[in-house]
């Protein structure tokens, strides 16, 4: 809940930035929090001309098909496979995850990382899955997972990981240089792990502004007002908008636990492609708890996204808003998902089914 | 730990030096950051060290 303060703080930076904001501007939210949070508070139409854009920044919405298919597999084998909630509606060319908790196949839902390697302690003569979809923010709960499952010698302890980074694929897409962008909104929770100073090269190599932001409504207009100055004054910058819970270094003991039990690979991201060095592997110390190694999982399918009528992968790019999918709100909705966007609760459709679809903002 | 009015078991390992009382960032039962409470104060002086004539 808002304090009065905190209104009258929301009300100053929405003054100061409508005040500076005379032609279109566009802004890329990274995050799907951010990206939920603005739909939440309403503030697109507040902001214009301003234009807000969502970016890749939803762990659920980035994992490819290919990925998400081996999931299904993993739930098809004789293993229990254990996972956060978001993961279990999202719909693969084979079905979901939920159909196939549905056909028989052994799927839990987890609050914490830890409660999947008591889950394996307790079912010693079964092989327990966790599959990992996250950024910085999720893999050190794995990394402590998997360490713990070592040291209790829980062999039948095994992570899939899709775990993904996000400096590559902020470079990637700033390189692609497509959309063209004026400014970003850096990810709260991710920073808090990596620190600011590892995203200055959004300013410095690409020349593009940034901010931490947090998330809620003065938190991510004072955000927006920081990139809006900077871009006025044309002196690129990352700037700290969110100093409560991101330091300079980020968590520097967090950092050394993912390098510990975490080697990089590239990944293939929906929407964005292969990435190089952008995921995260389990290193050979801990081989014997890599799903990947363990299991006969189907090959990666390529150029499987092409052919979707999904247009997710756009969204995720930023080349398209969700209401421009022709899917949008008729044949795609939270009950009857297209693709991950709108069935995360940080996708980007699911946002603007939610918040934005009866404002008249949007055509439904 | 206290969430919402809900005790639940936090898992401190990356944050050592939280102490009673404090309140952490805290994502799938895992603390990965202390929190401190910026002012309204210190939040708009960041502003006014980008911009000179806010307010
Ligand atoms: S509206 Fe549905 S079909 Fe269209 S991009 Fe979003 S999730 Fe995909």
């Amino acid at each position: 809940m808002q304090t009065s303060a905190e209104l009258l703080q929301a009300q100053r930076l929405l003054e100061l930035i409508r005040k500076r904001v005379s032609g279109p501007l566009v802004i890329m939210e990274v995050c799907g929090t951010h990206t939920t949070a603005v739909s939440r508070y309403g503030l697109r139409p507040l902001l214009e001309p301003l234009r807000l854009l969502s970016g890749p920044g939803c762990p659920v919405c980035v994992t490819s098909p290919g990925d998400l298919e081996r999931m299904i597999a993993l739930a098809g084998s004789d293993a229990v496979v254990a996972t956060f909630g978001d993961l279990l509606r999202l719909p693969g060319s084979g079905g979901s995850l939920e159909q196939a908790q549905a056909d028989g196949a052994e799927v839990r839902v987890v609050y914490s990382p830890l409660d999947a390697v008591r889950l394996a302690a307790d079912k010693r003569d079964r092989p327990v899955v966790f599959l990992g979809v996250g950024f910085e923010t999720t893999a050190p709960g794995l990394a402590l997972a998997v360490k713990q499952a070592a040291k209790e010698g829980l062999d039948n302890f095994y992570l899939y990981s899709c775990l993904k980074t996000i400096v590559p694929a902020l470079n990637a897409l700033l390189a692609g240089n497509s959309p063209e962008l004026d400014g970003m909104l850096l990810p709260g929770h991710v920073s808090c792990v990596i620190g600011r100073q590892a995203q200055d090269f959004v300013a410095s190599v690409h020349g593009v502004p940034a901010a931490v932001a947090g998330f809620t409504e003065s938190d991510i207009l004072l955000g927006l007002a920081a990139v809006i100055l900077m871009i006025e004054k044309e002196e690129p910058g990352v700037v700290n908008a969110y100093p409560r819970v991101v330091r300079e270094e980020g968590n520097v003991l967090a950092q050394s636990l993912l390098s510990e039990v975490f080697g990089t690979a590239d990944a293939e991201w929906r929407g964005l492609g292969s990435i190089p060095g952008s995921g995260l592997t389990l290193r050979p110390e801990f081989a014997r708890h890599d799903a990947a190694l363990h299991f006969n999982l189907p090959e990666p399918q390529t150029a499987q996204e092409a052919t979707e009528p999904c247009r997710c992968g756009d969204v995720l790019r930023g080349a398209i808003l969700p209401p421009e999918c022709a899917l949008f709100a008729g044949r795609c909705t939270p009950l009857s998902p297209f693709g991950p966007c709108m069935v995360s609760s940080e996708g980007a459709c699911a946002a603007y089914y939610r918040y934005e679809r009866k404002k008249g903002a949007i055509p439904a | 730990m206290e969430y919402s009015g809900n005790s639940r078991e936090i898992n401190l390992t990356l944050v050592p030096q939280a102490g009673a009382g404090d309140w952490v960032l805290v994502h799938a039962g895992l603390a990965l950051q202390i929190i401190e409470e910026a002012t309204a104060l210190e939040t708009l002086a960041l502003l006014e060290e980008l911009d000179a004539d806010i307010g």
